[in-house]
């Protein structure tokens, strides 16, 4: 007995103890302000110089109020820019903030949100949230851009910047963001250059029973268009008409499969993969079969074993590996029908598989030592190394069907730091994306975030060797201060502020690098405060006296970043500023 | 509170102070205007009423108010100040009542500021509870409204408003009733409702007290108002306390004695009728809140290993009987 009790006093103070570990572990979190994160702007096309939707993405960072603005604002480069057409307005814009779609209108009002746009090839696209609607710290936000009227593409291939700033209601900088676009032309490759007929290859039946069997195939290309319908055809040997199986239809190649019944016991049957499309120049309906494959079922039945109905839906295609099984040239089990369309007599030859030059080739610099990451929808996709010039390749072998998000990742792990890109594309198996010259920006740091005034101010970071990093400094999205610093041969970049040359307040730095003659997206976004010391931060009116007037400002700008009236410099307006502002009272 | 309905005499002579009064107003009455209520009134000796300090701000947006009142103290006492029910939220300076000089001086603010409109009714700065001293004759005396009263729009530019000052005249009898009127007790007998709930938080900050661990609080009581806020710091050990509250009265921020927050902060707004709103702080935890933990479970394992080894051994023993 003694035993059972003290088990059960046991048990209770081990969960006891548990619970309290896990209650007090509710650790206050910290508020920290920092730019905008999970960033995109995902385009409906790549191409160059057609129009585009933009669906611009990011998670805010910071609290935005009513009367707030998002800016969408697409940088040109030299002869190549964005166009944005002076048709454009409010009806080609859409707003949703945490999945769920916002009024908008031409100016904003108490519940609906303002858009204004500048048109010409330095357009930018203004939304004004509505007096009542506020942005929160991790709020989803998506800016849908193209309707009637659409943003086109850049002229020239290359990469592209759209830059995204979101200001509060007196028009400060609260974050600040890019997103890169690759306008790109894809070119076919010589491993898989356009088929001028979709490609199926039949796959051995698999589940045989007495009355049933699963059939299978594969899509292996899409040919010349976009979408097809796959299907199975089956017959008892050498009859006459085939059976169907059910359409599917597919724009991506795939592996697919059909639950067939009702066969009749021990009798040998064949069946082809097979699929169909619209011929747009014959218009008409075509269609291609793989080859042939036979099957025999089973003189009895063999029980629960049959028919499990387990391959019922196309599977996804894993990877079809370069050439595989290209059915329609390598003929079958013979027969009229082999691998032939219907009513022509000849198959023509597939073309000829060679060495694979890459599906995706990405080249760029970032910094010596960098570890580069390519992902792929969140998904690590491929691996390397940035050499000793900071130059970097990315060979992707494997081919690559659909609209996908990447994000071009380079870390340096012993310090911490990372710099990254992420954009879209739009890709086709049978043909490659070849991506040159990406200049990543380089890194960006400071010991500290708070300074004093006058106080010396270095920031450094990583760059590409040889070449430049030109810092800018914001202050309410004003450029303070605009300076160029070689980087060395080892890719270390530092800069010294000039200390008389930032005065009291929050400034943001930026950097991006300039080198072989391109010029990279600004990243960093270091918050650097620079600020007074004591009670002159609580003189808000610089009158020599902290008093109502002080107070007064205070007031109007609580709970918001406001550097005035911010006067420990972190980010709020809040009682610890009302508390010093107390303490220092003279009036 | 309630005033004594006045005789037909008596009204004759509040009328004639009414206009007594109009004629002190400046040629143009201004949009704004901060008044007290009520405006004209009699008590006698003893009576304890309550002089609100009202505003009508039209269609102004207002977030900083600093208002001067003086009153007679030959009549008067100054006794309370409540800013219960009030529109301003932060006190950045202590209320100050005067006695001897016969102000009450008082700031307040409204984080965000407020709007009014056309059509907006008053709005309440804050309460004086006075209590009429003891005066030989009837006496007529004027609470005013200071000049060095200051209210400020809420533009991001602490803009003065102009706005018309409006002061009460009062009647002061000699005789005392057998109750004497007691408002502020009536204020404070009505109050059942705690302190508003409130949200302190625990910072250190450069710019105070040289960086040490302090706590930030501030709340307010739309009835009787805030009279004071108490603070407990318990020593706990293995999240429990190991001593008795220790209330002690503070002000907003205060400096915590348990710099390492290793005790259980209690902090209580307490209003002027006794309700008290606790809130309990309970610090991140450290390996010292667990040490007693894992020293419970280790006797425990251990006890429990002895009594499983002790039944073995009887087991044992019975089995060989």
């Amino acid at each position: 007995m003694h035993k059972r009790y003290l088990s059960i006093i046991f048990v209770f103070l081990f969960f006891f103890g548990t619970f309290s570990f896990l209650y007090f572990l509710k650790a206050d979190s910290v508020k920290s302000q920092t730019d905008l994160v999970s960033i995109s702007d995902t385009i409906s096309t790549s191409h160059p110089n057609v129009e585009a939707d933009h669906r611009v993405r990011f998670t805010a960072t910071a609290d935005v109020p009513g009367l707030g603005k998002i800016v969408i604002k697409p940088v040109s480069k030299e002869g190549s820019a964005f166009y944005t057409p002076p048709e454009m307005n409010y009806s080609d814009v859409a707003l949703y903030i945490n999945a769920e779609e916002k009024p908008l209108g031409a100016n904003p009002l108490e519940d609906v949100s303002g858009v204004s746009i500048v048109s010409g090839v330095d357009g930018q696209v203004t939304v004004t949230l509505a007096e009542n609607l506020s942005l929160s710290e991790g709020d989803v936000v998506v800016v849908r851009i193209g309707g009637e009227n659409k943003i086109t593409n850049p002229v020239n291939t290359g990469a592209y910047w759209i830059d995204i700033e979101i200001l509060d209601d007196a028009d400060s900088l609260l974050s600040y963001g890019q997103a890169a676009i690759f306008v790109v032309n894809p070119v076919s490759v010589g491993v898989a250059p356009v088929f001028p007929e979709p490609i199926v290859r039949t796959i051995e039946a698999g589940v045989v029973g007495a009355s049933s069997v699963v059939l299978r195939g594969e899509l292996l290309n899409l040919g010349p268009v976009d979408y097809v319908d796959v299907f199975l055809q089956y017959r008892e040997k050498e009859a006459e008409t085939w059976n169907e199986t059910g359409k599917f239809g597919r724009s991506e190649i795939v592996l697919f499969s059909d639950f067939v019944g009702g066969l009749e016991m021990g009798t040998e049957y064949e069946f082809r993969a097979a699929a169909e499309w619209y011929n747009e120049e014959e218009e008409e309906l075509q269609q291609v079969y793989g080859e042939i494959v036979d099957f025999v079922t089973m003189e009895q039945e063999p029980g629960e074993e049959d028919g499990t109905g387990e391959y019922d839906d196309p599977g996804e295609y894993d990877d079809p590996g370069v050439g595989d099984g290209t059915g329609r040239a390598e003929g079958g089990a013979g027969g009229p029908d082999d691998g032939i369309r219907e009513g022509e007599p000849a198959d023509p030859p597939p073309p000829e598989i060679q060495d694979p030059p890459p599906y995706l080739y990405l080249q760029g610099w970032a910094y010596p030592g960098g570890e580069v990451t390519l992902l792929k929808d969140g998904e690590v996709f491929a691996e390397t190394g940035a050499d000793s010039s900071g130059e970097f390749e990315i060979e992707v072998n494997t081919p690559l069907s659909g609209h996908f998000n990447f994000l071009l990742k380079v870390e340096e792990r012993e310090n911490l730091v990372s710099t990254d890109i992420s954009f879209t594309l739009e890709t086709e198996p049978a043909r490659g994306i070849t991506i040159r010259r990406i200049l990543l920006s380089p890194t960006l740091e400071a010991e500290k975030e708070n300074f004093v005034t006058e106080e010396n101010i270095v920031v450094f970071g990583r760059g590409v060797p040889g070449e430049e990093v030109n810092v800018r400094i914001l202050k309410d999205s004003e450029r303070v201060s605009d300076q160029t610093v070689d980087v060395d041969s080892g890719g270390e970049w530092s800069l010294a502020l000039n200390p008389g040359e930032l005065e009291r307040g929050r400034y943001l730095v930026i950097v991006r690098s300039f080198a072989f003659e391109e010029e990279s997206a600004f990243g960093g976004f270091l918050r650097i405060n620079v600020g007074e010391v004591g009670c002159s931060a609580a003189d808000i009116t610089g009158d020599g006296n902290v008093g109502l007037s002080d107070f007064s400002i205070l007031m109007h700008y609580w709970g918001t970043g406001e550097l005035r009236a911010d006067i420990n410099n972190d980010g709020v307006v809040d009682m610890v500023d009302f508390s010093i502002m107390m303490n220092c009272w003279t009036e | 509170m309630k005033a004594r309905k006045l005789t037909k005499k008596n009204q004759i002579k509040v009328a004639t102070v009414f206009l007594l009064l109009l004629s002190f107003f400046p040629a143009k009455i201004l949009a704004v205007s901060v008044y007290v209520e009520p405006m004209v009134s009699q008590y006698q000796t003893d009576d304890v009423f309550i002089l609100e300090v009202k505003a009508n701000i039209k269609d102004q947006c207002v977030n900083a108010v600093r208002i001067d009142l003086v009153f007679p103290t030959e009549v008067l006492e100054g006794k309370y100040f409540s800013e219960g029910g009030s529109l301003l939220q932060l006190w950045p300076r202590p209320i100050h009542i005067d006695n001897e000089r016969g102000v009450v001086s008082f700031i307040g603010g409204i984080p965000g500021g407020h709007c009014g409109s056309i059509e907006d009714k008053e709005v309440l700065f804050g309460r004086i509870a006075f209590k009429v001293k003891k005066v030989r004759t009837i006496t007529e005396k004027d609470v005013r409204i200071l000049e060095s009263s200051r209210v400020l729009l809420d533009d991001g530019e602490a803009t003065p408003v102009e706005f018309t000052k409006i002061g009460g005249r009062f009647v002061i009898s000699p005789e005392r009733r057998d109750i004497p009127l007691d408002a502020w007790d009536e204020i404070k007998t009505k109050d059942k409702e705690p302190p508003a709930d409130f949200f302190p938080e625990i910072r250190q900050e450069e710019l105070l007290f040289d960086g040490k661990q302090s706590l930030f609080f501030s709340t307010t009581d739309d009835q009787s108002g805030i009279d004071y806020y108490e603070l407990s710091e318990q020593r706990r050990v293995g999240f429990f306390p190991v001593e008795r509250e220790n209330w002690r009265r503070v002000e907003s921020p205060v400096v915590l004695k348990d710099q390492q927050l290793r005790s259980i902060i209690k902090i209580r707004a307490v209003d002027r009728a006794g309700n008290k709103r606790t809130k309990v702080i309970h610090p991140s935890p450290g390996w010292q809140d667990f040490v007693p933990w894992i020293i419970a479970g280790l006797l425990l394992g251990g006890l429990l290993l002895w009594q499983f080894k002790k039944l073995e051994k009887l087991k044992n023993i019975n089995h060989k009987i």
